[in-house]
């Protein structure tokens, strides 16, 4: 029975140091065409915070936190502390064109990036629009989930405490901790991935 | 009202005809149901909001699973009155592109709840309200709805249930999940959550379950606990395991028991549940 135990034991472990391994290796590398068709590369932003927001701009939800200017409010709050904002848009029918109309009309302070062929989006595991990653200054994947604790909106209408898990990882970040919530569950619209 | 009553009752749940001449554009029609025409001081009834979804469309289950939101419905009855938990019949499992797994409805769903009228009921009509809001998806776009839904109950010395309606009811009441002990299984739950990794893997062990074709998991997990690799197979010495991966990336403890729902569709064409609660915690279960 004892031996048993002990066996089942060395496997939870094992399962938590691959568990590890996998999230600490700086493992993430792309180029993507932003809104203007310039080719953008994750590794122009080697040394710097990276957030990646994935929209998308006919999701309802994403149409909410834009109408609030949830994400360019913080974009530009942490733009001056080396933390580099890029959206990425995956829906299949999108174009950067479409993209422009959209970085254009919310005069946006970060890029739209086209991963139209979901690449990039199916690397992170992107789910959902708004779906939120940040990665440290060495690359590596510190937060994936949503923008805050607020899914349907409910909150901030009613005037409600709501905790914005995004600025809460990168204000850990910029003051040397670990970020305490390292992952949440995103909500919104699935990715729309061709397939 | 009647006319809607008559053409639900008489279609099969599982293939509801669009009504599709609402307005240009809607996705869902939400419509409120009593399952008596009158009711009486000390009576328990039902009410429910029958949701008949576009085709191709779904909404979502009270976990939506990798994204979406949850269908809400707030019943309002006068003071006196005592309205159960929302009712949530068996949900599917969506596979979609990317690797994305929801929980939801397409079609057709009734989300009901069971009322307790109050012992002293005074004369006249009653007002009911349900206030619905949900977010339907197709492969292309979704689309957020809402609708403020009333009913004027009517009241008597008996309650007169209204047959069409307790047909309709009798129909999703069959679809909402029962537990293992009514579903005649035995369920032991092995591994869980292992302090301080905050991290394990669980295995709940069905005897008893002869796995039905098309059998899914489907999972209510908190929102600080993330589930991956959910999957039920048919075991080879008896009835049927769950598998997955639990972990809690925050610092908050989790709750104590999670719900895990074997969804799977009957030989009657309905979606059918049995619900287990899992203790999360590696302590709690067997090793």
């Amino acid at each position: 029975m004892r031996r048993i135990v002990t066996g089942l034991a060395l496997v939870a472990l094992a399962g938590h140091w691959a568990l590890a391994e996998n999230e600490s290796a700086p493992k993430y590398a792309f180029t993507l065409k932003d809104q203007t068709g310039a080719d953008v590369s994750l590794k122009d932003f080697a040394g710097k915070i990276v957030v990646l927001e994935w929209v998308n701009p006919e999701c309802p939800t994403v149409v909410r936190h834009y109408k609030a200017a949830t994400m360019k409010k913080l974009a530009e709050k942490y733009k001056d502390k080396d933390v580099v904002w890029l959206a990425v848009n995956t829906t299949h029918t999108f174009t950067p064109e479409k993209n422009k109309a959209f970085h254009d009309q919310h005069e946006l302070p970060y890029p739209v990036l086209d991963d139209s062929a979901g690449k990039v989006g199916k690397m992170f595991g992107a789910k959902a629009t708004p779906h939120l990653f940040i990665l440290d200054k060495e690359g590596k994947l510190v937060y994936n989930g949503a923008i805050d604790d607020d899914p349907s909106g409910k909150k901030t209408t009613e005037g409600k405490p709501t905790v914005n898990y995004v600025q809460q990882a990168l204000d850990e970040l910029l003051a040397g901790k670990a970020v305490s919530q390292p992952q949440t569950k995103p909500y919104g619209c699935s990715v729309k991935y061709a397939s | 009202m009647l006319s809607a009553l008559a053409a639900a009752a008489a279609e099969p749940p599982a293939a509801p005809a669009w009504p599709g001449a609402g307005a240009a554009g809607e996705t869902v029609q939400a419509e409120l149901l009593c399952d008596s025409t009158a009711i009486a001081a000390g009576s328990t009834f039902r009410l429910g909001v029958l949701l008949t979804i576009k085709p191709a469309w779904h909404v979502y289950w009270k976990n939506p699973g990798d994204s979406g939101a949850a269908t809400e419905i707030k019943f309002t009855l006068p003071e006196g009155f005592t309205v159960s938990p929302l009712r949530w019949p068996a949900p599917l499992r969506m596979e979609l592109p990317g690797n994305i797994v929801n929980f939801g409805y397409e079609r057709q769903v009734l989300l009901s709840v069971e009322v307790q009228a109050p012992t002293a009921l005074a004369a006249g009509p009653v007002a009911a309200q349900a206030e619905v809001s949900w977010s339907a998806c197709n492969s292309e776009q979704c689309v957020l709805g809402q609708a403020s839904l009333r009913s004027s109950l009517k009241t008597a010395d008996r309650q007169v249930p209204d047959r069409d309606a307790q047909t309709i009811f009798g129909h999703w009441d069959k679809t909402l999940p029962v537990t293992a002990a009514q579903a005649g299984l035995t369920v032991r739950v092995e591994g869980g959550i292992v302090p301080p990794a905050g991290s394990g893997s669980v295995t709940i062990r069905l005897s008893g379950l002869k796995l039905p074709a098309g059998a899914a998991v489907v999972i209510d997990a908190p929102g600080n606990v993330v589930i991956e690799k959910a999957v039920i197979k048919p075991d080879p010495s008896d009835g049927a395991r769950i598998t997955f991966n639990a972990k809690t990336p925050g610092k908050a403890a989790p709750p104590a028991k999670m719900e895990v729902v074997v969804v799977y569709p009957g030989d009657d064409g309905r979606q059918h549940g049995i619900r287990l609660d899992v203790p999360l915690m590696a302590a709690m279960n067997k090793t």
